[in-house]
């Protein structure tokens, strides 16, 4: 028998401090236990930041991303805790990684991205869908922009 | 989380295990420690919600975070219920257990997810500092837990810090409730009854019902000080039934134009048993329904919004005059007012007593009452001046120390004589309005 996924979303404030280069380094650090721990425990998902907010998605069996999802709440590196979604669901979002990084790639995606995460904080109700749908569109967008970066400078090394 | 077995130890297993380790800190060379009841707010409604197992799951993952946080000195305690007690070593300075506290209320406000619910929880933590506040795990216990009831009281997700006066207070409130108790029984309680007027004719038209107390040691208690006390510990039902029935048979022995006002306490509404009470007072009394009005503030209405609208239409189909006490103060709902059957806005005292901006707010309440078909009453008139601008304003009535103080029940016939007296005498009416 197939066990269910069980997904959840939040939304956290960023409490990392320093320059954008180090946060970014910092973000990497906690990108890379994450894609440890998830891989072993069959959880996948995606993690979006920027200076000021972090949204993440946890997706696999529901006890396995209980246990990770409360590592991540004794973790005093971000604060105000808000989940926007949680329950089963039928297909993971991101089931091709353990934990993928939505950064930002374009300056106009900054203030869209703020704005809905601040929307997500005041209201957890009616963002969830929309958060959910942009960390996936910044995750898609990652993905081709590395494609198509990958394949252009295999054009140039020969 | 995993736990190492270092931080499992830091884990007590009982609480003379909790005593003993405050006994072995006492003796040592530097005895700064600080005892911190961690209480999870409204933890009893998610148990009955969610159902104990879930609940316990969720005290588990609350004392796991707790321990993420400790230092390596630090000791915490499952009590009874939904409350840790901690045990912080060393604390050089209420500064360093107020950081800790605070990073407690943090962690425990954050979401748990438990059998697939997100559950959100908030901390409240009170806080007693060792050796000044007490070298006992009983001692220090117990006023942790005065601070975390006073943590409480000021709402949810709070630190407080022990003080001593808070421990003052506690049993000086406690002492007053059981006199209060006592005043029930040897019936130190007594209602007065202070005059209402008639702007226009400056007859006597009614009396609201006033509570006392005369203590036999600390002389007139403030009902803003007994009230409340009397509302958390079950006795305000019994009280405003005995008030309402002693204004009842006092206004039946008055004038038939005279109307009694008595002021009922949110408490009262919720009872389910308060209509009852008044057909009773009246009955008994043998006093007509019109000749009752009923007070009450916009707090009653805020915090039970339906209920209490369709109990208000009852009192008014039943004949029962309605009033709404201290009109200018709370939120004071213009939109809300139009749609409540109220006969009567009392004007608070505090914007009779105000300046020229408070005046044009008792202009406009005014004018509202006459547009809505209410009577308005400008409440605490105590000097010619404000009685004559809140005769220009507009309002219909009035009460205050120029009508006269209130009175016990044996000194009414003589303010009826007064009013009546001063009516009689045209001139000293002429000279009022001049």
């Amino acid at each position: 028998m197939k066990t269910e996924t069980y997904q959840i979303l939040y939304c956290s404030r960023n409490r990392l401090q320093g320059k954008p280069a180090e946060i970014a380094a910092q973000v990497n650090k906690i990108l890379q236990s994450a894609r440890r721990n998830n891989s072993e425990a069959g959880v996948t998902g995606a993690l979006l930041f920027n200076t000021i907010l972090f949204a993440q998605v946890l997706e696999g069996p529901v006890d396995r991303v209980e246990q990770i999802f409360e590592s991540i709440q004794c973790d005093p590196r971000h604060a105000d805790v808000t989940v926007l979604r949680s329950g089963p669901v039928e297909t993971r979002f991101f089931a091709e990684w353990s934990m993928a990084l939505a950064s930002t790639p374009s300056e106009q995606s900054i203030p869209l991205m703020t704005a809905t995460l601040h929307a997500g904080l005041a209201d957890p109700s009616q963002a969830g869908e929309e958060v959910l749908s942009l960390l996936r569109n910044l995750v898609l967008q990652e993905e081709n922009w590395a494609l198509h970066h990958r394949r252009s400078s295999s054009i140039i090394t020969p | 989380m995993e736990l190492t077995p270092n931080t499992l130890a830091q884990m007590l297993e009982s609480r003379e295990c909790f005593d003993r380790n405050v006994a072995n800190l006492v003796q040592e060379a530097d005895p700064s420690f600080a005892v911190l009841l961690v209480g999870l707010d409204r933890f009893k409604g998610l148990n009955e919600t969610l159902g104990t197992a879930i609940g316990d799951q969720l005290l588990n993952t609350a004392s796991k975070r707790l321990l993420s946080a400790l230092r390596e000195k630090d000791r915490v305690l499952r009590m009874p219920r939904d409350e840790f007690a901690i045990l912080l070593h060393p604390v050089r300075s209420a500064n360093v257990s107020d950081i800790v506290a605070e990073r407690f209320v943090d962690l425990l406000n954050r979401p748990f997810l438990v059998q697939g619910q997100v559950i959100n929880l908030t901390a409240s933590i009170g806080i007693a500092l060792a050796p000044q506040s007490g070298i006992d795990g009983d001692t220090l216990l117990r006023r942790a837990g005065i601070a975390l009831q006073c943590a409480k009281s000021i709402g949810a997700g709070k630190i407080r810090l022990f003080e001593p006066a808070m421990e003052d207070r506690l049993i000086a409130r406690r002492t007053l409730i059981s006199d209060l108790r006592k005043a029930l029984l040897l019936r130190q309680l007594e209602v007065f009854y202070q005059p209402q007027v008639d702007l226009a004719s400056e007859a006597l038209i009614g009396f609201e019902a006033l509570l006392r107390w005369h203590h036999p040691e600390r002389g007139w208690v403030s009902p803003a000080e007994f009230i409340p006390l009397a509302e958390e510990n079950g006795l305000i039902e019994t009280i405003g039934d005995w008030v309402l029935r002693t204004a009842c048979q006092e206004a039946a022995k008055l004038p038939q134009h005279i109307v009694m006002a008595v002021n009922v306490s949110p408490l009262q509404f919720r009872t389910g048993s308060f209509l009852r009470s008044i057909e009773d007072a009246l009955t008994i009394a043998g006093l007509p329904a019109n000749r009752l009005e009923i007070e009450i503030t916009e707090g009653v209405l805020l915090k039970n919004g339906q209920d209490v609208v369709t109990m208000l239409n009852d009192l008014r189909a039943m004949g029962v005059r309605l009033a709404m006490d201290d009109f200018g103060t709370g939120y004071s709902s213009l939109g809300q007012l139009s749609k409540l059957p109220f006969n009567t806005i009392k004007i608070d005292r505090s914007l009779i007593a105000g300046g020229p901006k408070e005046r044009h707010i008792v202009r406009a309440i005014a004018m509202l009452g006459t547009a809505l078909g209410m009577t308005t009453l400008a409440e605490g008139i105590e000097t010619e001046e404000q009685l004559i601008n809140t005769r220009s304003e507009g309002c219909n009535s009035a009460q205050g120390y120029l009508f006269g103080k209130a009175v016990p029940a044996s000194q009414l016939a003589a303010v009826l004589t007064r009013f009546s007296r001063k009516r009689s005498s045209k001139p000293e009416i002429l000279e009022f309005a001049s």
